[in-house]
């Protein structure tokens, strides 16, 4: 039936944590997925946009001083909802509690410079998890699929 | 394949002003880029500038913090910034962050022009 071949969907890569070869694979990657499930309109961007934010996290700060680092990235869909996963070995972080939160209220010089990455990655999705699981930050994307 | 590092900063003087068009995408990779033409108009002491974001269809935080910057120390050597053109996903990430309301957002050059 349909659900064997639908096991067979999705995407799950290992990137390697070189900020341009990540961006390119991680594009890339969307692109492909969203081929396969037949996705347009703005979820796409919108997917490699999160994506991009966490996956430049990663190799920026997380796996910088890391001897092995692994980075790994998956998306699949479930129903009407995109799922996508970013794990690395880096060393626990978990962005939504402690990354800057940016208030979108202030003015052009009061404005701080960072935290907006994870603003958007919160505001773009429908739910933004992470976990850590031994030596691994997972984070979890749900984004909803436009009717 | 895709090709994420594809940027490109176009610039030509128009009204006293300098206008910048960046073209492709602009993330964590090459946001050099884009600073580099900013810092090369204000060392040239030309800070009135619009950026006319016509041909640019990607734009990551990376980016943003960018425009933010170059606005900021636009308005700190007396002259401003202004974009135009913004298209649907630059949109988009202006008005969740709120730029949209702290920088000069324009539908089209003229009208960006005119702000300056």
């Amino acid at each position: 039936m349909g659900g064997a071949e639908q096991e067979h969907r999705g995407i799950d890569v290992r990137l390697k944590p070189e900020l341009n070869t990540a961006l390119t694979a991680l594009a890339d990657a969307v692109e492909e997925f969203a081929a396969q499930e037949s996705i347009g309109g703005a979820l796409p961007i919108n997917l490699n946009l999160v994506l991009d934010e966490l996956v430049t996290n990663s190799v920026s700060y997380a796996l910088s001083d890391v001897a092995e680092p692994v980075l790994r990235l998956q998306i699949r869909r479930d129903g009407d909802v995109v799922v996508a996963e970013v794990e690395d070995n880096g060393a626990a972080f978990d962005p939504f509690k402690e990354a800057p939160k940016p208030d979108i209220e202030q003015g052009l010089d009061e404005r701080p410079i960072g935290g907006l990455g994870v603003f958007l990655v919160m505001q773009l999705t429908e739910t933004a998890h992470y976990e850590r699981d031994g030596d691994v930050n997972r984070i979890i994307l749900h984004m909803k699929m436009e009717s | 394949m895709a090709n994420q590092s594809s940027l490109t900063v176009a610039s030509e003087e128009q009204d006293d002003a300098v206008v910048l068009c960046p073209t492709g995408r602009v993330d964590g990779t090459n946001v050099t880029i884009l600073q580099g033409a900013v810092r090369e108009r204000l060392e040239a002491s030309q800070v009135r500038l619009v950026f006319d974001l016509v041909e640019l269809n990607y734009i990551s935080s990376a980016g943003l913090r960018v425009l933010l910057m170059a606005a900021r120390d636009l308005q700190a050597q007396g002259g401003k910034a202004v974009f135009c053109n913004l298209s649907e996903q630059i949109r988009q990430v202006f008005e969740i962050t709120g730029f949209d309301k702290i920088l000069s957002v324009h539908g089209n050059r003229e009208d960006a022009l005119a702000a300056l």
